[in-house]
């Protein structure tokens, strides 16, 4: 009991971090979701106007699709692209990191070139894919040059395609390393008993080092997902501030000081996260696989 | 015809020589050890056999084919891992099942024959349970039946009984050498202990260095060592080096007498149940004898006495190095 406490302690600055920094943000912001606002001031108040407005007009089809809802399909459909692209590279790549590369020298070092691009910033990251999609941009000028094409392609750049690419771009470290680790406690002579029983490489993939890299998996997928669904800054720069996202519109309430409306849509979107993470959690035990 | 043929086999990793010209014939009654210290290449030739290590030069024959080129999953051999290497997240008879889903089996008929494989080493009620619900002797018995699902012409044993306690051990041994008799196919066994070689095989197979020292069946092995290296790592024999060159004496044979020309010191007694082990400082060398505690205890002898240390000419062996 002694011991359990004195180890408690060594989680105490941490949790003191969390608790100021988190814990209470998180609550102040649940409080503020039902206060009430003018242009210049907040009310404290206890109302739902904030999320009557938010849903307005959501349960009304006749209408079609309300912001709120139209915003959130668009949040989730490059939810889901990323999610659905970092997974296949994520695994590809870990993949040929346990199992493809023989010495762990060569292992670390190709590990950690994974990691390079993360010397420079995210901001600046997004913004290199600039020049290089624009329409005078590099992949234009030269596609043009080579006379693949004779007008510059429009897709490349602000549309969903770079934001897509700049998501995925971003964020398939965070597939890799947890994937990697999980593949990485796979023991050998289960590939080699597979083997010995008739199964090819891609029997093997599917039977054996899937199942055993889930845990990894759902971790790489909690990341990408709870980034990107809360994203306003990449789909801002590469989506030339004309894609919709549920992150962007909490952004603009704040720089109008609308809080208690940006709080509001804050609560919904963190719920609707929790709810997935959740979701997740019940396909995979991720306690027991750690 | 003989069921497992190798023909000098050669493995090369880089520049390191791991496995050089091993030949050995197996018929399908012979029950067949490995027997050899760490690194002496006994797993890699086992693991060449399966087909998961390049073969430098040679050839393997299983049931008169030639298989050296060809991919584990395509010979008629089937291999039992180490830590058993059973597959986690699958219940025991999916384990079991596991090689006949990669064939195209389906479901139902899969579970069947698993389920009668299960039966063979009476593990049917742990069906639906995880392997990491099991004993050691268990997993052990799930491995084998994983085995034997694909009805391999030759099985092929990692030191399947190194993970398990000694009594196991023991038993699981007994019901090895009877399940090979069963089935009437050879079976490989890698080890690196004597005693388990000595009481399960019909050939033993002494390697070292990458090479075979000596085979032959246990008894030969023993009785008749063909060089320093077997008379020492099998143990129970003292290699001296004699007026008429390299021999070894069984600690059996060496006599302790107080009668005769003293030549020699008692350093040690040790009581080892049924037989007592004396060890001697003689001109040789430190030497020892295993001695009936009864006929040994009336010589009245005591660590520091000096006695007679002999063998009866003949029951050497003259060792090659």
């Amino acid at each position: 009991m002694a011991r359990q406490n004195s180890s408690s302690i060594l989680a105490l600055p941490f949790a003191s971090v969390l608790a100021t920094f988190f814990i209470l943000p998180l609550i102040l912001v649940v409080v503020v979701s039902f206060w009430d606002y003018t242009e210049y001031s907040l009310i404290p108040d206890l109302i739902l106007m904030n999320y009557e407005e938010l849903f307005y007009g959501c349960f009304d089809w006749s209408e079609g699709l309300c912001t709120t809802f139209a915003t959130y399909l668009s949040t989730f459909k490059y939810v889901f692209l990323t999610w659905f692209f970092t997974l296949g590279i994520g695994f590809g790549v870990a993949l040929y990191l346990v199992f493809c590369v023989r010495s762990l020298k060569m292992q670390i070092v190709l590990f950690l070139i994974c990691t390079i691009p993360f010397w420079t910033s995210n901001v600046i990251r997004m913004i290199s894919w600039i020049p290089l999609l624009g329409r005078n941009g590099i992949v234009n000028t030269s596609l043009m040059s080579m006379g693949v094409i004779d007008q510059p392609i429009e897709w490349l750049l602000y549309s969903g395609f770079s934001v897509t690419l700049g998501f995925v771009h971003l964020y398939t470290l965070f597939m890799v390393v947890p994937i990697f680790n999980s593949m990485a406690k796979i023991d050998r002579s289960l590939i080699e008993a597979a083997k010995d029983s008739g199964a090819s490489a891609w029997q093997i993939i599917t039977n054996i080092i899937i199942p055993l890299s889930r845990s990894g998996i759902m971790i790489g997928s909690i990341f990408v997902i709870t980034i990107v669904v809360g994203d306003f800054i990449t789909i801002g720069v590469l989506g030339g501030q004309q894609i919709a996202s549920v992150g962007k519109i909490i952004y603009v309430e704040m720089s109008y000081l609308q809080f208690p409306a940006a709080a509001a849509n804050a609560v919904v979107l963190v719920s609707i996260t929790l709810l997935m993470v959740a979701a997740m959690m019940r396909i995979v035990n991720v306690r027991k696989e750690l | 015809m003989d069921a497992l043929e190798v023909i000098s086999l050669s493995i090369q990793y880089d520049d390191v020589i791991a496995v050089s010209d091993v030949s050995f014939k197996l018929s399908t009654e012979q029950y067949c050890c490995l027997l050899g210290p760490s690194g002496c290449g006994k797993t890699s030739t086992l693991r060449a056999i399966a087909g998961h290590e390049d073969v430098s030069a040679g050839d393997v024959i299983v049931g008169g084919q030639n298989v050296t080129d060809l991919a584990p999953a395509k010979r008629p051999t089937s291999m039992m891992f180490q830590d058993y290497a059973l597959f986690p997240h699958l219940t025991v008879l999916d384990n079991v099942a596991f090689a006949l889903k990669i064939a195209g089996m389906d479901k139902t008929e899969r579970h069947t024959v698993a389920l009668g494989y299960l039966k063979k080493v009476q593990l049917e009620e742990f069906a639906s349970r995880f392997p990491s619900e099991l004993s050691g002797g268990q997993q052990q018995r799930v491995a084998l039946a994983r085995a034997l699902v694909t009805s391999p012409k030759a099985l092929l044993l990692d030191e399947p009984l190194s993970a398990l306690d000694p009594f196991l051990r023991i038993d699981m041994r007994a019901e090895l050498k009877a399940m090979q008799k069963s089935l009437g196919i050879p079976f490989v066994h890698v080890t690196h202990s004597q005693e388990e070689a000595m009481a399960l095989s019909d050939v033993v197979i002494v390697m070292d260095g990458g090479q075979i020292q000596q085979v032959g069946s246990p008894r030969e092995i023993y009785e008749t060592p063909a060089n320093r290296f077997v008379a020492e790592f099998i143990g129970g024999h003292n290699v001296i080096e004699s007026d008429h060159g390299l021999v070894s004496v069984k600690y059996s044979e060496l006599q302790i007498e107080t009668k005769g020309q003293a030549n020699s010191t008692i350093e040690r007694i040790e009581y080892l149940g049924q037989y007592l082990k004396v060890s001697v400082a003689t001109d040789f060398g430190t030497l020892h004898a295993y001695t009936d505690d009864k006929t040994f205890l009336s010589l009245g002898l005591t660590t520091g006495d000096e006695c007679n240390t002999h063998w009866v000419p003949g029951t050497e062996t003259l060792l090659k190095n």
